[in-house]
């Protein structure tokens, strides 16, 4: 059990695409030093192995503080997202990448399917701040990060006015 | 200590063609001027660009004046201030908005005013400002503002309900859509 270094930015591996997990149990010390380091970190809600420097498949989420109804505490190994909907905008942070937030389209709801430490096949379905947690975690599987991603004022303002109108047009 | 070193907000602007940042940017990158934040936009057929730079030691401030007039007989309209060592040091972080408010209606004259104007009486502060006349395929043509504000946190709870009353009252009477809400941000 340890808490490792979270990596920041411009370390190179939080851009490398990680390798699926073949082999559970090589796995369960990365599982648990993850798990470490995100309660470590204090108010992190998810982390992924490549933040820590391992390159596999492994994502780990705790949204408990923040959401009433949460997944709670999850190991997600080499998880994948099978359906998205509704995507909606939410300012996002990463502890790779600190003292920057952007706003970030993100689909407010997701279903996703993954294996569990022992093995077990999962399928999850997750809203709002935790989709967007397990979105940004996954893309960090990618060597993506947040800012990859973050939308102009411009599309932001079409989007919304868009919205808006819909909006105005349920109500007609 | 370090010697606090020169920073100007410099805005330009000019018809917008393509090749106008890169030559921008190249004039003050050969004169070793470091860019810190910067805001650039197409507005209509226009390009408007807002840095704020650092200058460097060996540049003299003159200099650097008479270099940015090369750039006004490109065509190009410009702006410079210096700026205090406060004013530059201020980082982006401390006017993050916290609060954004949408608008849409048919275009009327002086929607921009009324919204700012209520939002400055309430002590906030605007951040960002996006409108945009959408006159495409409307007709009559809707207006679209997208204001982001900063509420002082000691303000913040009662003030924004406050706000959100007053803002819901000012669109009823201008019949528009207004939503003042607040901009979440997920520290993952």
């Amino acid at each position: 059990m340890a808490v490792r270094a979270v990596l920041r930015y411009p370390d190179r591996r939080l851009r490398q695409r990680c390798a699926p997990v073949t082999d559970l149990a090589a796995a369960q010390e990365v599982i648990q030093d993850l798990c470490d380091t995100l309660q470590a970190s204090g108010h992190g809600v998810g982390i992924a192995a490549p933040q820590i420097g391992a390159l596999l498949r492994i994502i780990v989420i705790n949204c408990e503080a923040h959401v009433k109804k949460s997944l709670g505490l999850q190991v997600l190994i080499n998880p994948v997202i099978t359906a998205s909907e509704a995507y909606y905008s939410l300012r996002e942070g990463c502890m790779s990448l600190p003292d920057y937030l952007g706003p970030v389209d993100r689909a407010r709801r997701i279903t996703l399917e993954a294996l569990s430490p022992t093995g077990e096949q999962l399928t999850l379905q997750a809203q709002k701040f935790e989709a967007v947690v397990i979105q940004h975690e996954i893309d960090h599987l990618d060597g993506v990060l947040f800012i990859d991603r973050v939308s102009s004022p411009r599309t932001q303002l079409l989007r919304r006015s868009e919205l808006l109108k819909q909006k105005q047009h349920r109500e007609a | 200590m370090l010697k606090a070193m020169q920073a100007y907000l410099i805005s330009v602007q000019g018809p917008n063609r393509s090749g106008m940042v890169a030559e921008v940017t190249g004039l003050l990158y050969r004169q070793g001027v470091n860019l810190l934040d910067s805001s650039m936009s197409t507005l209509r057929g226009e390009f408007v660009m807002m840095l704020v730079v650092q200058l460097p030691e060996e540049l003299a401030a003159e200099s650097f004046e008479n270099l940015l007039d090369g750039l006004r007989s490109e065509g190009l309209s410009l702006n410079l201030r210096e700026l205090s060592p406060s004013e530059a040091g201020q980082r982006s972080a401390e006017s993050m908005p916290n609060y954004s408010l949408s608008v849409l209606g048919q275009d009327q004259t002086g929607m921009l005013y009324r919204f700012s104007e209520l939002i400055a009486s309430y002590g906030a502060n605007l951040t960002d400002v996006h409108t945009q006349l959408l006159d495409g395929s409307h007709s009559p043509p809707l207006y679209a503002m997208i204001l982001e504000l900063h509420l002082p946190a000691h303000k913040q709870a009662q003030q924004a309900e406050l706000l959100k009353v007053a803002i819901s009252k000012l669109a009823a009477e201008l019949d528009l859509d207004a939503d003042l809400h607040p901009l979440e941000s997920l520290e993952i």
